[in-house]
């Protein structure tokens, strides 16, 4: 049995669409994504996709490469990439630096280990373009969620107010509460922690 | 000519919110800008140097020889290379509870990138794309090439 001319035509449509899809594809940019050990020397992993397909990445100076519409690993190891992606890896801004200050207890009060702090702050300080302080406040376990987000954030605009005499622009600090959300020390809920009742600086 | 009390508070205030509302968008701050260095925001192209602020839709540019290092909200950090073209299309950072998003697009070019909090805090939080990829993070440096012919 023979079809009309018409429903052939319509039939071998999806080849022809893939064989467009295909040819579209090729015609495209060649990517390359390269998985880089972190900072402190540990390596992650990231998942690459194209049209419907992963790559996993989990392996240092490894990645994948796009090409002809077809995405495929790629190890061009350590000292390739070092040299081909250099400038770009020095352009990273520094990796921000963090300070912890503690408080004399029931006080507002810094102990003086942490009052002695500050001057190394102030001198690190010169290390970063166009500086940011972050102030983030923390609380222990006691209490209602509510009530230690307030209080760190209380901590926090307090430091900045040391952070502010001692010479500190107003505009280069920012402050945060971070509640009882991220403890140094874990507790059971609502224990007292007197190394939990901290606040962080963060510059960068 | 006096202008009524609450013309004469309406303006101030209205300032006052717009400022508060940019303060609260902004995405990061260059703390590298060498070379030829560009940022297109709303149409416009204008200088980019370090200190500036970067912006939910700012397209980052270099041309020959120009670098760009930036430090996001939430300690991403991001650099290109020359001869790129980067666009941050979303930011937002929590800083109390870290929740936020983080999407990238290089569009030519090189960049390098460390993840920071928001991806920490939820890996899905944070899509980096190229013109044909997508790219999930599990942590937390890696590069991205995008070559193009012209």
């Amino acid at each position: 049995m023979t079809e009309p001319a018409s429903r052939r035509l319509l039939r071998g449509f999806p080849a022809i669409l893939a064989i467009l899809l295909l040819a579209g594809c090729s015609a495209g940019p060649r990517e390359r994504i390269v998985l880089l050990p972190d900072r402190s020397g540990q390596v992650g992993a990231i998942i690459v996709e194209h049209a419907g397909k992963s790559v996993e990445v989990k392996d240092a100076y490894t990645g994948t490469r796009l090409a002809s519409g077809k995405l495929d690993p790629e190890n061009l190891g350590e000292e390739a990439i070092r040299q081909r992606y250099q400038s770009t890896i020095e352009a990273l801004p520094a990796s921000p630096r963090r300070y912890l200050l503690h408080f004399e207890f029931a006080s507002d009060k810094l102990t003086a280990q942490s009052r002695a702090t500050l001057p190394t702050i102030l001198d690190d300080l010169k290390n970063f373009p166009a500086p940011e302080v972050v102030v983030i406040g923390h609380a222990d376990a006691v209490g209602a969620a509510t009530v230690n987000d307030r209080l760190s954030l209380e901590r926090a605009q307090r430091v900045r107010e040391l952070l502010i005499g001692a010479g500190i622009p107003r505009d280069a600090i920012q402050v945060a509460g971070r509640g009882s959300r991220e403890p140094l020390v874990v507790t059971r809920p609502g224990a007292q922690e007197a190394r939990n009742r901290r606040v962080e600086i963060k510059l960068r | 000519m006096r202008l009524p009390i609450l013309h004469r508070l309406a303006l101030p205030l209205l300032l006052l919110s717009l400022q508060t509302a940019q303060a609260e968008e902004w995405a990061g701050t260059v703390k590298l800008a060498s070379g030829e260095t560009h940022v297109e925001r709303d149409g416009q192209r204008l200088a980019l140097k370090t200190g500036d602020r970067v912006y939910p839709g700012d397209r980052l540019i270099t041309g020959k020889e120009g670098r760009i290092g930036v430090t996001l909200r939430d300690d991403t950090l991001i650099s290109t290379s020359a001869n790129s073209q980067l666009t941050i299309r979303e930011f937002s950072f929590n800083p109390a509870t870290h929740e936020g998003g983080l999407a990238v697009s290089v569009l030519r070019g090189v960049a390098a990138m460390v993840s920071g909090l928001v991806a920490k805090a939820n890996p899905q939080a944070m899509r980096v794309s190229t013109p044909t990829t997508t790219i999930g993070i599990r942590g937390t440096e890696f590069i991205v090439e995008v070559e193009s012919d012209d």
